[in-house]
């Protein structure tokens, strides 16, 4: 049988690990690409950044539960293709954007609903609710992108910028610090982090576990809407299949947060730092041009680093 | 009358089937320890949760300092001034103490930089007021079960309770920790508290109550001063028998140059520091210490659980390479757990699975296919020889009684034809009736030629079950001795490192 | 009364399944012959060979989400290495089972051996085994060299019925037997119950984790290659549907029998191909097998949990 694990390296990781592969990268790849620092490559990293990030910060909720979902990406892509089904409507901005959001959060409190009060696991479910996701997405947009005459005021949010700001980020910055402080300073989130640790004591200490997991799961997909608007935006279109690419990428953004952590669990700043990684990496490897599934296979990779960082906790069978 | 804090009158608790509690009366005094035993089932943890809120009662009255009640459920109960502590703790593992004491579940928003710090402060308080030690900047994961004993109770104390449950709360503690515990009792006692302490071991009752009552088949049997009461006749209105604390058998002595079964040498690990000793056929040999001595380390080093740094045992003169408890119960040592839920038991499968899981060689015929008659035939024979009670032996069994669960856990070694059995707290958690049932199989076992190591804290249990004794303390063995050689006094001092 | 809905909702799924076949009888033409059931038969191969392999992972109680990873991978392993060695379907094979079980050995390893979350491994390697899956053609088909031994394996008959039919049947009923009457079946289930346990009773629970991995990698893989035989070339989609499929196919049985085996699989694997079948035969729009499906999935596991949590509330002995 193993006996106790190296614990004496891992345990010492700390944000600043995150802070040293970010410069890290940012030299690499200056070095290897001149165009990497030029302004319209900044920008795209800041974008796609505001969309991968978005994202991540909403899952960021569930996996500090320590619950899963597997759904999110495809709530995207069906929450891309209603806002530009609702702006070809003739819907104004604000209300497509609301209606999608609304039907966004629908779907999420049926996750959360046999997550939290059901209590299934919640990788069974939302295996099937990303299937339900992609089948209502293919119903209502057969698998076509949904073109639309959309207003200045809501494609400005996805590429317009103030004071060289994009408006994306600034969304995202604003999203940041309203998550921060839901996870960090309200009582809910220190449900979340009670729940996440241990369940059933949380629950006996007056906790009630099934209403913060339907609470978090209904958040998250108010988060995905969010990215959904900013990325229909960008694009100027409802795109099918736009939430596929960022599943895996939002993941890796999380765990790697999660494992450079003192603590081992999920944080908004360790999300936040493996979105940077992610979108440096992402923007990298495009400009090098290595072919996309290239960014697949290292993001297996990264995804199986995070997970060896956390090996401190798994010495043994327990 | 002014002195009773809490009364009891005519409860009756009814679930569909049984009548789990009948014209229960009861009362407690304000700043008395008041004991309540019985045996598992009679009815001492029904009427305990009914006081705390998470039963309500069919039939009766309570009154807290003279006021009639109805207690609606536990956040009533706490707000009534009724906290409880119990054995498993409740707590965040993530979390520090002050953060598990204080949990933020109301409020809503922390603005407040000092926050931390104030809670910080708050749970030293009370931590003081008790007169104990706690690390306050350590998640609580990686406190001790006594530091979370304590925690719990500095919890509990929090909440200014006028009453205050103690749920079997010394399980998992040793003397040194059971003494702290007490001191911290009675200082709530000062405090103006009045205590009802649950317990399923009567030594403690004598040192630490005031009255003790008495529960047996869901009524009150009686209650007396513990002043003016023997341990016998509490016993005899527990169980309605006589306790019998003799010996089963005499101790035996084996002699000293036969070829011993089993031969420890210098076995250490994290833990344990080169521990050596020698077992032998038909002899129960008693591994006691503190908690964290290192008992049930050594135990887990000779099962294959764990391996050790270095040193080595010899089963039968043949050194022992165990990667694996398969590996150890191959060559004949099981290994009856400390935890049975955790441990000991698959809840979903049936009896007969979970007992014939560790000797499935045993019931495969030539073609090596699972022969259902013969297995069938093997568990019922064990399942009858420790009088298994059960519905039917398909039955899931989880769906057993905690002591039923235990017989067949031990019923799996004895099917393991096994050389060595070691049995790890063997009686914990488990009444008076019902122990001397499992040190008559014990010692059954060890009659029939089988060598047994006992790893216990319950230094009553040592003296009642084994031939000799070793006695650990910090991980090295202290003393060795013959059970002839020593007494309980002389035991506990040794545990504690100290010598008369 | 209260029986009868007692009994309803512990089958509400098999008879939702029921029904749907009972109307696709009903109402499509041509559904009640021959042709059909053996298109359903051959339909639902793949889906039950792959569940089979999800069978093992599940009841030990760890999730493959890399099951169509490996499918994909192994089946573009084994047409790469025909098309290369110019048409041996032995080398093909050979490879792609080898690849396929090193993709289970890797599962098992990280989650086995190193002790990480099931979950979050296979997600991971289900990334890496789909991009490496990318390097044989960079995307493209492999299509040449195929032998006729090679699309024999799908396409061929013995006699009158089909090879690869037999060849299921076979498969399955040695997994039937090992599961109910070898030790490796006791061991699976007590692992996934309660590993500690398992382990204190002699259970070699490592092992018995990495066997399930191994063996969920292997039967993927082999249903990628079948995929493959069926239509004589790999593509890097092949395994796109099999890991919904798969869990709902697997979900099935556990909610009817109470445990994931390996006959429930294959009874749900016959009903969910069925459904297919007759989705396909109504000429109904394909996305919407896929809602159906995952929907079916959820049923079935409110209904594998719910009757669980029915069955802890009932208890015999002390409080």
């Amino acid at each position: 049988m193993s006996s106790n694990g190296n614990n004496g390296f891992f345990r010492r990781l700390s944000y600043n690990i995150g802070l040293v592969i970010i410069a890290l990268m940012f030299v690499f790849f200056s070095l290897v690409s001149d165009f990497f620092l030029s302004i319209p490559n900044v920008l795209n990293i800041l974008h796609h950044g505001a969309i991968l990030g978005t994202l991540a910060l909403g899952v960021t909720y569930i996996i500090i539960l320590g619950e899963m979902d597997i759904s999110f990406a495809n709530l995207m892509s069906f929450a891309s293709v209603l806002v530009a089904i609702f702006l070809r409507y003739g819907y104004s901005s604000l209300v497509s954007i609301v209606f999608a959001t609304a039907i966004s959060v629908l779907l999420g409190t049926a996750n959360g609903f046999f997550v939290g009060y059901r209590g299934y696991s919640s990788i069974a479910v939302t295996l099937a609710t990303s299937n339900l996701f992609l089948g209502l997405n293919y119903t209502v947009s057969k698998g076509r992108p949904i073109y639309a005459a959309m207003p200045d005021t809501f494609l400005a949010i996805g590429q317009n910028s103030i004071i060289g700001v994009p408006i994306s980020v600034i969304l995202l910055i604003i999203v940041s610090v309203v998550t921060y402080f839901i996870i960090h300073a309200t009582s809910y989130g220190q449900k979340l982090y009670a729940v996440g640790s241990d369940q059933d004591s949380a629950r006996v200490m007056g906790i009630n576990v099934r209403l913060v997991k339907l609470v978090a799961f209904i958040t998250a997909s108010i988060y995905v809407a969010i990215s959904a608007v900013i990325s229909t935006s960008r694009l100027g279109s409802g795109q099918p299949i736009v939430g596929s690419p960022y599943f895996l990428e939002t993941l890796a953004a999380v765990f790697f947060g999660k494992a450079i952590s003192r603590q081992n669990v999920s944080t908004v700043i360790g999300t936040l730092t493996g979105t940077v990684v992610l979108s440096i990496l992402f923007n990298g490897v495009t400009l090098l041009g290595l072919p996309s599934y290239i960014y697949q296979l290292v993001l297996g990779l990264v995804l199986i680093f995070a997970m060896l960082a956390t090996i401190k906790r798994r010495t043994k069978m327990v | 009358m002014s002195d009773i804090v809490l009364e009891a009158k005519g409860i009756y608790k009814y679930f569909p089937g049984t009548e789990a509690l009948k014209n229960v009366n009861f009362e407690l005094r304000k700043g008395e320890i008041h004991a309540l035993v019985g045996e598992n089932g009679a009815g001492k943890s029904t009427f305990v949760k009914i006081l705390t809120g998470v039963y309500s009662m069919s039939l009766g009255r309570i009154k807290i300092e003279g006021n009639e009640v109805k207690i609606r459920n536990p956040l009533h109960a706490e707000s009534l001034g009724i906290t409880a502590v119990h054995q498993n703790i409740a707590y965040i593992p993530l979390f520090d103490v002050s953060t598990n004491m204080f949990m933020n579940i109301s409020g809503k928003v922390i603005l407040d930089r000092k926050y931390k710090a104030k809670l910080r402060e708050k749970a030293r308080n009370y931590i003081d007021q008790l007169g104990i030690e706690l690390p306050l900047n350590v998640p609580c994961g990686e406190l001790t079960p006594s530091q979370l004993q304590t925690m719990s109770l500095a919890r509990a104390f929090s909440k200014n309770p006028k009453i205050l449950l103690a749920d079997e709360v010394t399980s998992s503690l040793d003397r040194d920790e059971i003494e702290k515990l007490f001191k911290q009792l009675r200082k709530l006692r000062e405090k103006g508290v009045s205590i009802i302490y649950i317990t399923h071991h009567l030594d403690e009752v004598f040192e630490l109550c005031d009255r003790v009552t008495i529960f047996k088949d869901g009524v009150c049997v009686n209650t007396h001063e513990v002043s003016s009461v023997s341990m016998e006749q509490v016993v005899r209105e527990m169980t309605g028998k006589i306790l019998n604390k003799n010996r089963i058998r005499e101790p035996v002595r084996v002699p000293a140059n036969s070829r011993a079964l089993l031969v420890v040498k210098d076995l250490s690990d994290n833990i344990v520091k080169h521990v050596s000793f020698s077992l032998e056929k038909g002899e129960i040999l008693g591994v006691t210490g503190l908690v964290g001595a290192g008992k049930t380390e050594i135990a887990h080093m000779l099962f294959g659980v764990t391996t050790p740094k270095s040193g080595e045992f010899y089963l039968e003169g043949k050194k022992c390479h165990f990667k694996s408890p398969s590996d150890a119960v191959k060559n004949g040592i099981y290994l009856v757990p400390e935890d049975r839920l955790r441990d000991g038991i698959i809840p979903d499968l049936s009896i007969t699975w979970n007992m014939t899981l560790p000797v499935l060689n045993k019931v495969l015929n030539k073609f090596k296919f699972i022969n259902n008659k013969h297995e069938k035939n093997l568990v019922q024979g064990v399942a009858n020889k420790l009088s298994v009670k059960y519905a039917s032996l398909n039955q899931r069994i989880k769906y057993l009684s905690g002591g039923n669960q235990q017989k067949v856990i031990t019923g799996k070694a004895m099917l393991a034809g096994l050389k060595v059995c070691i049995f790890d707290e063997p009686t914990q958690g488990v009444d008076v009736g019902a122990r001397r049932e499992i040190y008559s199989q014990i010692t059954k076992i060890a009659e029939d030629g089988k060598a047994i190591l006992v790893c216990s804290s319950d230094i009553e249990e040592i003296m009642t079950l084994c031939d000799r004794v070793i006695v650990l303390r910090k991980g090295s063995i202290v003393a060795e001795k013959h059970i002839t050689e020593v007494n309980k006094e002389e035991l506990a001092l040794l545990c504690q490192g100290l010598q008369r | 009364m209260k029986r009868l809905m007692a009994f309803l909702f512990k089958n509400s799924i098999l008879l939702i399944v029921l029904a749907v076949v009972l109307y696709f009888c009903l109402r499509v033409p041509g559904f009640l012959s021959i042709t059909t059931l053996k298109n359903i038969l051959m339909n639902s191969i793949a889906i039950s060979i792959i569940a089979l392999g999800l069978t093992f992972v599940l009841s030990v109680n760890k999730w493959d989400v890399s099951i169509g990873s490996t499918a994909s991978l192994s089946a573009m392993t084994t047409c790469y290495l025909i098309q290369v060695s110019g048409g041996s379907t032995f080398l093909g094979l050979v490879g792609g089972l080898a690849v396929a079980l090193l993709c289970g050995f890797l599962n098992g390893l990280l989650v086995a051996k190193l002790h990480f979350e099931d979950i979050v491994a296979t997600i991971a390697t289900q990334s890496l085994f789909f991009g490496l899956a990318f390097l044989y053609a960079g995307g493209y088909e492999i299509y040449k060299n195929m032998r006729p031994s090679f699309r024999f394996i799908f396409n061929g008959n013995l006699g009158v019925v089909p090879f690869v039919l037999v060849l299921t049947v076979v498969i399955y009923t040695i997994a039937d037997i090992f599961f109910r009457k070898k030790k490796i079946g006791r061991w699976l289930y007590s692992t996934g119950n309660n590993p500690r346990a398992a382990l204190f009773s002699a259970v070699p629970v490592e092992r018995v984790i990495m066997i399930a991995y191994l063996l969920s990698g292997l039967f993927a893989g082999f249903a990628g290659i079948l995929g493959a035989s069926e239509h004589g070339r790999a593509w890097i989609l092949l395994g796109q549907g099999y890991l919904l499929t798969g869990y709902c196919v697997v979900f099935l049985g556990i909610s009817i029998f109470e445990k994931p085996t390996p006959f429930g699989t294959l009874l749900s694997a016959f009903f969910i191909s069925t459904i297919r079948t007759g989705f396909v035969m109504e000429n109904v729009i394909y996305y919407l097998s896929d809602i159906v499906i995952g929907l079916l999935l959820l049923g079935a596991v409110v209904v594998s949990n719910e009757k669980k949590i029915v069955h802890q509330n009932y208890k015999v002995g002390e409080l």
